[in-house]
């Protein structure tokens, strides 16, 4: 494994040879083990030579699945065979080197576009020739420069049909990037892919950017600026760049959440003194308070059903999360484990939240079941904060500190699998997971 | 002593505006388009004047120093937003200031040190101006000379890991404005 993890590493940086400096990669290390892992041969694709290239697809659909600690990827220097075809693939041989599926293809070159083939093999059916070994084969036409793209979509097909769970490669993923210079420090909001290639930014200020949130359909972003010295919550279009500020109240303008079906926005204002929860009708920037009281209400997150929202409140002494039931007005206690929870939300399916904890002075993230009130921590960097659910429920996106630079880190919802994307060029904080976005 | 205090305050206020009405800081903001939100291609980015910041007075400004009035950082203990008790008299000699000068103007930034939740720690560094603000308003002040802010933990004083650091991080500054340069739009 140690030796899979130094090649992934090589690879990575030799890609960012190949690379601009504008799409300079995120450097990943895994940082906690691998769970029960599915052995799997991706063969170089024909018509690609440079495995390392930031565009080959078959070392990205690699790349995708080895990062998702979930898939034992056989080395491709010990592949004695090379097919590209179905028909020519030999069974026995990929049996005998362990492999339960096998991912064959090919790229060729039809001018400023190319024609991909893949197929996804079950070595099992093939050896057994019952004639159902192709569990998935697919050609596309695309643009050259698509070509990574199209493999997380790749990578997505292979990891639905081997793991029964919608994949998150072809995702996004949002944070701010922190520059300190000591002449002054540089926020940028940047949307990169769910492997951290490609950043672009959103909005550069050098006032602090916080709290990015995407609507559910993908192509909005709400966040705080604060780029006029006080805060703002702006909502910006991903596509155009086009952006409205929406909340602009004396005090706190901040923690934006949209409701499962965008048409509002809880937030946190304290332009009554206290820190409260807010939901804004954003067809009609209609504004209703929906805590009250002197404690501090803060980091609202909806329901999957837009029932309730989940908050943090000290209104018990210290930060802890609560559920606000928002027909009847009724709050209840959610954690009771601890004495420091916040920025609690939801799992897609409803099921259990996830949050900052802190034990023995040590920040952590940890799930939360709602049916049994089991909470388990599934980090353990001790200064972890900000995480998020990615779509499929399976991975946690959160803020790691540990070292004292601010990186990316993805866990497992189980807690068996993590890894670290950092940069050189700044600090990350407050990353967010984009909803499936095709 | 506090009568001689005040004049010397009062002079500087003079310089201030002045000075801060020929310079204001302009924030460096740009905004724009990603890519499509469909996976795919790179539009390009839009870099366009989304925001002219100005500045409080002389805050990044070498050539204007922000007025002082005595003591103008207030510290507090870690997820506490109560006023230390030796801090009082400092506060209290802000609002005699203010009380006297009624056309003053202070921002109150709230802060906290690096641990923990984001927003909850705004909401910390709110609560924390909020107490600085009910004691200068207990000394007579009005709200309306007073503004506040929450960075959070987002403009930390003191770089660094350990108490030392965080006792430093864990404050409100009052800052006097003169004039008010706030968002003018």
């Amino acid at each position: 494994m140690r030796l899979r993890l130094t090649l992934l590493a090589t690879s990575f940086i030799a890609a960012l040879a190949f690379q601009p400096v504008a799409n300079a990669a995120l450097d990943l290390t895994v940082t906690q083990g691998v769970s029960s892992a599915l052995p799997i041969a991706i063969v170089p694709f024909s018509g690609q030579s440079n495995w390392q290239a930031p565009n080959n697809v078959a070392g990205v659909i690699m790349a995708d699945l080895q990062n998702s600690g979930q898939f034992k990827m056989m080395d491709t220097s010990a592949m004695q065979q090379q097919p590209h075809a179905v028909q020519d693939v030999n069974y026995g041989y990929w049996r005998k080197a362990g492999n339960d599926n096998v991912v064959i293809g090919s790229v060729s070159d039809t001018g400023n576009n190319s024609q991909v083939r893949f197929a996804l093999l079950d070595v099992f059916k093939g050896q057994a020739q019952s004639g159902n070994q192709v569990l998935a084969q697919q050609t596309f036409n695309v643009a050259d420069n698509k070509l990574r793209a199209l493999a997380h979509h790749i990578s997505d097909i292979i990891y639905q049909q081997l793991t029964g769970v919608r994949g998150i490669f072809a995702t996004r993923i949002a944070y701010v990037l922190v520059q300190r210079n000591p002449s002054g420090s540089r926020y940028i909001l940047n949307i990169a892919d769910a492997d951290g290639y490609n950043p672009r930014p959103l909005l550069t200020s050098n006032q602090p950017i916080m709290s990015p949130a995407w609507s559910h359909d993908g192509t909005r972003m709400a966040y705080v600026s604060f780029e006029k010295v006080l805060p703002k919550i702006f909502i910006q279009n991903v596509v155009t760049g086009t952006r409205r500020a929406v909340s602009a109240f004396p005090g706190i303008n901040g923690a934006p959440a949209w409701s499962p079906d965008d048409s509002k926005l809880a937030l946190v204002l304290s332009k009554n003194g206290n820190p409260k929860i807010y939901v804004m009708n954003l067809s009609s920037d209609s504004l209703q308070q929906v805590t009250s009281g002197v404690s501090i209400d803060t980091e609202p997150s909806w329901s999957p059903d837009g029932k309730s929202i989940i908050f943090t409140s000290d209104r018990g002494g210290g930060p802890q999360i609560y559920q606000l039931t928002l027909a009847s007005g009724k709050i209840q206690r959610l954690t009771f484990n601890g004495d420091y929870n916040a920025r609690g939300s939801f799992s897609v399916d409803g099921q259990s939240i996830v949050m900052i904890h802190r034990t023995n002075g040590n920040y952590n993230i940890a799930v939360q079941d709602l049916q049994s009130s089991a909470l388990q921590i599934i980090t353990h960097d001790g200064w972890d904060t900000s995480p998020s659910f990615a779509p499929n429920g399976r991975f946690v996106l959160y803020e790691s500190d540990a070292g004292h630079q601010g990186v990316l880190g993805i866990a497992s919802s189980d807690g068996r699998i993590a890894r670290r994307l950092s940069t050189q060029d700044g600090n990350i904080q407050d990353p967010a997971w984009s909803p499936f976005l095709s | 002593m506090k009568k001689l205090r005040i004049a010397l305050i009062g002079a500087s206020l003079m310089t201030l505006v002045a000075c801060s009405t020929t310079n204001p800081n302009g924030a460096d903001v740009t905004d724009g388009a990603a890519t499509d939100a469909n996976g795919g291609a790179v539009n390009g980015v839009v870099a366009g004047g989304a925001g002219d910041a100005d500045n409080f007075g002389g805050n990044n400004n070498g050539n204007v120093k922000a007025m002082q009035v005595g003591n103008q950082s207030y510290y507090f203990d870690f997820n506490k937003y109560d006023v230390h008790s030796d801090d009082v008299s400092s506060i209290n000699v802000q609002a005699g200031y203010l009380a006297t000068h009624n056309k003053g103007h202070i921002l109150l930034a709230g802060n906290t040190d690096e641990r923990g939740s984001r927003e909850y720690n705004i909401a910390l560094g709110n609560k924390r101006a909020q107490s600085v603000a009910q004691q200068l308003k207990a000394g007579g002040i009005n709200d309306s000379q007073i503004t506040s802010v929450s960075y959070g933990a987002e403009k930390p004083a003191a770089i660094g890991h350990d108490e030392s650091a965080w006792s430093k991080n864990r404050r409100v500054d009052l800052t006097y404005q003169t004039p008010i340069t706030l968002d003018k739009k």
